[in-house]
């Protein structure tokens, strides 16, 4: 899973902007997600298109600080380290 | 000062009917009694195209009621559409732009599977946040569950917002649920995002709500019943919802609050009723603390003791909320606007609470993503 990074203070985000919203530098660089840690997850029944139909959903924070979403089948609790990739629809995670 | 002069509802629920005729359904009885002195229309919608196949929903809507040279807008701001339509059709007012605004808010929902329109809904976060799976409702569960670890509440006094605003909807004959729910059934209830249950969300529906913006003094040569809208907030937060420094308060709630309540002098002890955007139950008590109702952290006390009953100090949500009665997205925000004119002016029938004289709305689009607040007052 990517992030965007501020190429002038290094500030990541998931969300991709046209200005970093720190330094307002405009130049981004892309970042592999590292150091991933769970802080929370969702166990969700009724799930949008296109994804499947049972999952949850765990809202984790990256090593520089980045906070996103991805998917998972696995059990993972709060503070748990993640592995996350890429599946057809998007960022998918387990325990580490 | 910008008045509401008349508000009439079209049945929410699931409806048969087009968008056309459920819209129609709610404004005739305004468009009848002031079709000359109606000079703007301001229509309140967020998904015709997705789930209807049209565009320019406020063009054919004027033309569907015989106003084709009235001007008129589509105002979408996902689920805080109907706020937003309300201050465009205030500021209308106040400019001198125009004298009389019809305001009909209005969706058609249903009809298609939970998994489609959840999709749809769901297509107003960060695109990059989407691929992670959220729903609308899960972000309500990742709320709840803040909350819990937070401020330890019990999870009962949660479910309960779900109880009382199920009791107002079984009260309100345009509400889409029309029968109690009790604690035990909320609590045994499916559950759709881990902690909340079903009866804890809004349901899918069809519905549409109309007002008559206007003048004081129009409202007066009219005849009409009227509440004057004494202050408007709108405010905006970060719509990358992982971006928050917390899930338990959100900035545009209470800053748009806050702006109203300074606009018109008053502050949120002064309110006698509110209408707030319970999505989901746990938002009916996170807003009610960022409005300033209760302290942070201790609004679920209110659902303990029945203070925000409708037979209570404070009641909240008299209308059933979106919770009972329903969030067909365009008409929610217009739908709370017309709930307080109703009350203020003696005409919410069976759930009427006696000498209301103050109320506050809020209209929340998003998760958040920006609210506008409206005091209201008679005298
Ligand atoms: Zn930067």
């Amino acid at each position: 899973m990517e992030l965007n990074r501020c190429a002038k203070c290094s500030e990541e985000f998931v969300f991709k902007r046209a200005v970093c919203p720190k330094c307002g530098s405009q130049e981004f660089t892309k970042a592999l997600v590292t150091g991933a840690v769970a802080l929370d997850s969702v166990h969700l029944i009724a799930t949008p298109e296109p994804f499947p139909d049972d999952y949850s959903v765990v809202l984790f924070e990256a090593q520089g600080g980045a906070r996103g979403f991805c998917r998972t089948t696995f059990e993972v609790k709060r503070g748990d380290r993640l592995k996350i990739k890429d599946d057809e629809n998007g960022p998918v995670c387990e325990p580490e | 000062m910008v008045s509401i002069a008349a508000a009439n509802f079209a049945r929410f629920g699931k409806r048969e009917e087009d968008i056309f005729a459920i819209s129609s359904e709610s404004a005739l009885p305004i468009v009848d009694k002031y079709r000359d002195a109606i000079d703007f229309v301001v229509v309140s919608n967020s998904y015709s195209g997705e789930f209807n196949d049209i565009s320019g929903l406020n063009n054919l809507l004027t033309t569907h009621l015989a106003m084709d040279s009235v001007p008129s807008m589509r105002v979408d701001n996902t689920s805080g559409s109907g706020g937003s339509a309300v201050l465009v059709a205030k500021s209308l007012v106040a400019s001198g732009e125009a004298e009389n605004v019809l305001v009909i808010g209005a969706e058609k929902m249903t009809g298609y599977p939970t998994k489609r329109s959840t999709r749809i809904i769901a297509s107003l976060l960060p695109p990059e946040e989407r691929l992670g799976g959220p729903s609308l409702p899960s972000l309500a569960a990742f709320m709840t569950r803040s909350y819990i670890r937070e401020f330890s509440p019990s999870r009962e006094s949660i479910a309960k917002v779900a109880v009382k605003n199920h009791h107002n909807g079984a009260l309100n004959p345009y509400a889409h649920f029309q029968s109690e729910v009790s604690l035990e059934k909320v609590m045994t209830s499916k559950v759709i995002a881990d902690p909340l249950r079903i009866f804890e969300y809004c349901p899918v529906s069809d519905g549409a709500v109309s007002l008559l913006v206007t003048s004081e003094e129009n409202s007066r040569s009219f005849g009409s019943k009227s509440a004057r809208i004494t202050g408007a907030g709108a405010s905006s937060g970060t719509s990358s919802i992982t971006a928050r420094e917390s899930l338990v308060s959100i900035d545009s709630v209470r800053e748009s609050a806050r702006k109203a309540f300074r606009a018109s002098g008053k502050s949120p002890g002064d309110m006698d009723i509110a209408e707030l955007h319970d999505m989901a139950s746990i938002l009916e008590i996170v807003e009610s603390e960022d409005v300033g109702f209760f302290k942070k952290g201790e609004g679920w006390k209110a659902l303990e003791t029945g203070e925000t009953s409708i037979d209570g100090r404070f009641p909240i949500n008299t209308s059933g909320g979106l919770n009972s009665k329903g969030h067909p997205i365009g008409a929610s925000g217009v739908a709370q606007t017309a709930e307080i004119y109703l009350q203020l002016t003696g005409q919410a029938g069976k759930r009427q609470v006696k000498n209301a004289a103050t109320g506050f709305s809020v209209s929340m689009a998003g998760f958040g993503n920006n609210s506008t607040s409206f005091v209201y007052e008679v005298d």
